[in-house]
């Protein structure tokens, strides 16, 4: 295999085995009074003054404040009425902000959206740009820098255009061909030179369906979800990239938690991608960011409490024992349950650990025919990986110590952490909507109800502002 | 079979399957039972029961047969993944673009060395 992360560099660090005193897996067995570390609070500093607005800034700031529906910040316009100077600017900051750290405050957040804009005081920049007289580049600086915020901005529009000139007719099992083909083209026109099973194909790729080629239940769900629906659903996702970090390290892996597929970044570019499966409905896989420092090899499955029992205490002490299972005893005087390593345990061969308040990690898995499923959303919240151990490679890359040794590792059948030296950033993402590299929308089902929740939430956020603007 | 052992009996496969749902996909890649006849029941036939003329099926599609799935090179593939992911590539800003009346090999350098210069701020930070 091709050495990844040829940044790392520094050995990694063989430590003990480390049997006793494992993260206590899964999630859903956080306390709800666990919050996700949020960004510290700031102390608030003078405000800084802005300078007179001459007549060209005023002119473009009016009509900037009254596009945020363009960027997908929700319905109310300030389209309706003269702003005063001092509401302009307050209209902008508040345009700024949203545009940079979302409409929606965190403390509107549900805990389980653990990624968190940093804080932003959008004040001191608009105080200089006013100044140097370049408002129009600093109000350009304000929307998340990504192609992937760029492309939904775009796909916006044009779900906006196909919304004004009526949306799409539903589409019936046994529709005709022309039907489905036009159907096929009010959102991809590249539909229309290709053979109807390529094209349905195409469209299946595009909403994460098994690529049939016939126009089976779920295309035809799939292709009846209202207009309405998918703008909502582009909204939801530019409002997630705005909680994004403007810098992201440039060797990192990213997981999609709805589409369940990791990719690895090396020098900012994508070098490999495999699938996942993620949290089922009610055992969600939250969004957050982390670095993971360490990969466990052969771990056991400290089973947490509420699996215990829910779903294994109830078999009976000496079935869980015949399983593989021990009961070790605790400082408080109980027991708690533990998987022991192997091939049949529920981790697998690696488990790559990162620090977070839902004991959520990436893992191996001993099942892996769901890899082949295109419904792949069916963990407690962890992330089974299709290819641990090319991950795994790609981590410990160059280090001499360990270039191609982690198999060796797994076969040695002895649990041991591999602690990295060098940490790799993970971030844990929830992306429904999304252009492909030809621009195309592509979605996917929102099987956690989040871009409902959130298209709301921004709308109730946007009258809230529009009204505090126009009250002042 | 008393009742509670037949109770018991009815749980605990029950339990097992819930239980394999740990850390694994909800159905299980084997049958949990292999030769387990007992739940199918024997079928009795009525007796002097005359088999009625077959009437020809209605409405009969015929089995739908799904193309074989597009071949993707692994390239494209890792591509529409990263897409899929949240393309980070970042797009210019005003900032980023300078008047081409500036000279070309000085805007060239300044973009290289604003690359180098992130590229290492986000090597410090995780490499």
């Amino acid at each position: 295999m091709r050495p990844m992360f040829k940044t790392i560099s520094a050995a990694a660090t063989l430590l003990s085995a480390i049997a006793p005193g494992l993260t206590p897996a899964f999630a859903q067995d956080t306390s709800p009074t666990v919050q996700p570390t949020a960004a510290p609070p700031q102390l608030p500093a003078p405000e800084v003054p802005i300078p007179p607005l001459s007549a060209a800034q005023k002119a473009f700031l009016a009509k900037w404040v009254k596009g945020g529906s363009a960027q997908g910040l929700g319905a109310a316009q300030l389209d309706d009425q003269a702003l005063s100077d001092s509401a302009l600017i307050k209209a902008a900051l508040d345009r700024a902000h949203a545009l940079h750290n979302g409409r929606v405050a965190p403390s509107d957040f549900l805990d389980i959206w653990a990624l968190r804009p940093s804080a932003y005081d959008p004040r001191p920049g608009f105080a200089k740009a006013v100044a140097d007289d370049k408002v129009q580049a600093w109000a350009e600086n304000q929307s998340p820098p990504y192609a992937g915020y760029e492309g939904l901005r775009l796909g916006l529009q044009n779900y906006r255009r196909i919304a004004s000139e009526g949306g799409w007719p539903k589409l019936a099992a046994g529709a005709s061909e022309s039907a489905i083909r036009k159907r096929l083209a009010v959102e991809d026109k590249s539909s229309t030179g290709q053979s109807l099973t390529a094209a349905l194909q195409q469209a299946q790729r595009r909403y994460g369906l098994r690529p049939t080629g016939t126009l089976d239940t779920a295309t035809i769900e799939a292709l009846n979800v209202p207009v309405e629906s998918r703008i909502n659903s582009i909204m939801a996702n530019m409002e997630r990239w705005r909680w994004m970090p403007r810098e992201m390290p440039v060797n990192r892996v990213q997981v999609n938690i709805a589409a369940a597929v990791l990719t690895v970044f090396e020098g900012d570019q994508p070098v490999n991608s495999m699938r996942a499966v993620t949290g089922r409905p009610g055992n969600e896989t939250p969004m957050l960011v982390s670095t993971i420092h360490s990969i466990v090899v052969n771990p056991p499955w400290n089973v947490p409490t509420s699996i215990a029992k829910k779903e294994l205490l109830p078999q009976g002490r000496q079935t869980l024992i015949n399983r593989g299972y021990r009961f070790i005893k605790t400082e408080g005087g109980g027991e708690r349950l533990q998987q022991a390593p192997g091939p049949n345990n529920s981790l697998g061969r690696l488990k790559f650990d990162f620090d977070n308040p839902f004991a959520v990690y990436l893992h191996d898995t001993p099942a892996r025919g769901k890899f082949a499923s295109y419904d792949r959303l069916a963990s407690h919240g962890c992330i089974r990986l299709e290819k641990p151990v090319d991950l795994a490679d790609l981590m410990l890359g160059n280090n001499p110590d360990f270039n191609g040794s982690v198999q060796t590792l797994i076969d040695a059948d002895k649990t041991q952490r591999v602690s990295l030296s060098q940490k790799v950033s993970v971030y844990l993402l929830y992306w429904t909507a999304f252009a492909g590299n030809d621009g195309v929308m592509n979605f996917r089902s929102d099987p956690y109800g989040w871009d409902r929740l959130l298209a709301t939430k921004i709308e109730k956020s946007s009258q809230s502002a529009r009204s505090n603007i126009t009250a002042s | 079979m008393s009742f509670p052992h037949r109770r018991l009996a009815l749980t605990l496969p029950l339990a097992a399957v819930i239980a394999l749902g740990a850390c694994r996909d909800r159905e299980p890649e084997q049958p949990e039972f292999e030769n387990d006849t007992n739940v199918i029941e024997e079928q009795v036939m009525p007796e002097n029961l005359t088999a009625a003329p077959e009437a020809a099926p209605e409405n009969v599609q015929a089995e739908v047969k799904h193309a074989p799935p597009p071949v993707i090179p692994d390239e494209q593939q890792i591509l529409d993944d990263a897409a899929a992911v949240g393309m980070t590539a970042r797009i210019p800003r005003a900032e980023d673009i300078v008047p081409t009346e500036d000279k070309p090999a000085e805007r060239k350098s300044a973009v290289a060395d604003k690359t180098a210069d992130k590229d290492d701020q986000a090597l410090n930070q995780i490499y």
